[in-house]
């Protein structure tokens, strides 16, 4: 395909030639008119593939990083990208909304339970009351559907560049960790580990 | 792969139209011959032909089976065996996905002349396991650069990296298995040194057994019997399974790099104590290495730990495995007073039910577990608490976990030791 249009190029610019330069049969008149046409037929059409190289990306093959070590994930990951991925109005986000929500539920319900030695349901009642962390954001979070976090608090959410659930979410961890101590060593002992 | 074009020309004969347009409309030569430069360039960027890639790569290690640690220069030569110029080459050397280049680099660009040939070389650290180089991508290019075609070049080589098992293998292993260092003190009476019972004397039982005291005091004979020890059988079972592969930022060695680097160090100090060990993967990819002592196995077991498949340090390329599964045709092999090290990072509740099971089994099951969490991030800080929850719940359910943090296995073991001894 290639090498038929260099043919056809390589005839037209002799056919050209021998019409501008041959015998007087085929002389053309070359007056001014048809010149500056020519001239700005040129110029058109040399603008408008000059700016088809705005449109054109430069293509090329792409390398991996092989002198790098593998990436493995770091535990967690997935939690953050649920919550990132929270964020707007659309139904699939209202759905991870509810699921980070119950998740962090679960969680704290064990925490509570492990570290406050009660019951698992006990660990919900307290929950539902508020009453397991001095976080108000936190306990609002987890707590009945109609709780809401202090004027303020919903204030200093709103003026953050994140997501109010998001900033919420983040408050809820923090409490929980904070609630189950940060020394392992500690929750082994009150583990009561017998052998 | 199919040669494509890279559009690096495009425009050119756009700007060469241009100057001449412009030169007619002015009726200047001097700006109509300019056009011709345009022209010339656009004729430049069409005469370009595919490039054919004949290349022969080989490479050379150093050292080919380094200690952990060790920098191995790897030379990679390159000669071009087809009969065209290559005038713009770019080669990408595979390096291993568990290695990583400390010195130099592993690329080259360079214009290769028929049967001529280009060297380079770089440092890589090496890590345990048995690392195969991936095929070299090398990416050609016709001298104007407007057509690119890129390739794979295979060279097979191989580095296997076993860490050398003993030497610093001092761990205090006593409160890991039992109380008695590599012994099971059993209920059953025989020869031993601890006092377990005495019966009625028999003839034929040795005069120093006889319990003299009590003849003394009853006029009766009787015989002392001893407890009974027995040689401890320990299985090392490594998670290993995808969900393992995780580390708190991309430097540090991931969990099952670091429960392999444990497990090879229990190995060694539990042989050591004459315990019998043996070796078991969990994960997609079987492993068994069954209980057993001597130098021959110690042998076995630390090409097994260093390059099975079961222990690579990179995720396994096929995941699927059914854990349910696993779990009983490993615990099928296990005898039945077999104690069992499990190695986890515990990020799921999968490991915790399989710790459980092995709990419930029987199996006295220490779960020795490096911690991968980090708490820079909400996500990052939920799987701590988790993972905290976790270790809380299988010690509630009378299961020994040692949390393994940032300080050596030796320290943490040995505080862990003063609070099972407690």
């Amino acid at each position: 395909m290639r090498r038929l249009a260099t043919v056809v190029g390589v005839v037209t610019v002799a056919a050209g030639l021998f019409v501008v330069f041959g015998g007087p049969a085929t002389r053309f008149d070359f007056n001014y008119t048809f010149v500056t046409l020519v001239g700005a037929l040129a110029v058109v059409q040399g603008l408008r593939y000059g700016l088809e190289r705005r449109s054109t990306d430069f293509e090329q093959s792409a390398t991996a990083d092989p002198e790098l070590r593998v990436h493995v994930p770091v535990p967690g990951d997935g939690h953050d990208d649920d919550i990132a991925k929270s964020a707007g109005w659309s139904y699939r986000a209202k759905n991870r909304r509810q699921t980070v929500r119950e998740h962090l539920k679960s969680v704290a319900v064990e925490t509570v339970a492990t570290r406050e030695n009660v019951t698992e349901a006990a660990a919900r009642d307290r929950l539902e009351e508020g009453t397991w962390t001095t976080d108000p954001v936190a306990a609002a979070f987890l707590g009945p559907s109609t709780a809401r976090p202090p004027i303020r608090e919903q204030l200093r959410a709103r003026l953050r560049r994140e997501s109010a659930f998001s900033y919420h979410a983040r408050r809820t961890v923090g409490a929980i960790a904070e609630l189950q101590g940060t020394d392992a060593d500690d929750a082994a002992e009150s583990d009561g580990e017998r052998r | 792969m199919r040669p494509f074009e890279t559009r690096r020309w495009t425009g050119i004969d756009g700007v060469a139209l241009l100057v001449g347009g412009v030169g007619v409309l002015l009726q200047q030569p001097a700006v109509l011959l300019m056009a011709v430069i345009g022209v010339g360039f656009a004729a430049y960027a069409r005469s370009g032909t595919p490039p054919t890639v004949s290349l022969d790569i080989s490479r050379e290690l150093s050292d080919e089976s380094p200690e952990p640690g060790d920098d191995v220069t790897v030379t990679v030569r390159v000669e071009n065996t087809g009969d065209g110029s290559l005038a713009d080459l770019r080669i990408v050397d595979g390096v291993p996905p568990a290695l990583e280049v400390t010195e130099g680099t592993a690329r080259l660009g360079t214009a290769l002349r028929p049967g001529k040939s280009a060297v380079f070389a770089y440092d890589v650290t090496a890590t345990r396991g048995k690392h195969e180089w991936e095929p070299t991508t090398v990416i050609a290019r016709d001298p104007s650069g407007s057509i690119e075609r890129s390739e794979e070049v295979l060279a097979e080589t191989t580095l296997r990296c076993l860490p050398e098992l003993g030497a610093t293998a001092e761990l205090p292993l006593r409160g890991l298995t039992t109380q008695y260092t590599g012994r099971v003190a059993t209920d059953v009476a025989g020869v031993g040194v601890e006092f377990y019972a005495t019966r009625e004397y028999r003839p034929g039982d040795p005069l120093s057994r006889i319990d003299w005291n009590r003849y003394a005091r009853e006029g009766e004979l009787s015989t002392l019997q001893f407890r009974e020890e027995r040689a401890a059988n320990v299985v090392l079972v490594v998670d290993t399974r995808e969900s393992a592969y995780v580390a708190p930022h991309p430097d540090a060695p991931n969990a099952v790099e670091r429960s392999v680097d444990a497990a090879s160090r229990a190995f060694t100090a539990l042989l050591a104590s004459g315990d019998q060990v043996g070796v078991a993967a969990f994960g997609p990819e079987a492993c068994w290495l069954p209980p057993s002592t001597g130098d021959d196995h110690r042998a076995r077991a630390r090409k097994t730990l260093a390059t099975h498949p079961a222990f690579a340090p990179t995720p396994p390329a096929n995941a699927q495995f059914f854990p349910s599964i696993r779990f009983r045709r490993l615990r099928r092999r296990f005898v039945a007073d077999a104690q069992v090290l499990l190695f986890s990072p515990l990020v799921d509740d999968t490991v915790v039910r399989i710790a459980r099971q092995f709990d419930a089994h029987g199996h006295l099951v220490t779960v020795i577990s490096p911690d991968p969490t980090d708490d820079d991030t909400a996500g990052h800080t939920l799987a701590r608490v988790e993972r905290r929850n976790r270790i809380s719940a299988l010690r509630r359910a009378g299961v020994r976990v040692l949390d393994w943090g940032e300080e050596s296995l030796a320290t943490e073991l040995a505080r862990a030791e003063r609070r099972w001894n407690r």
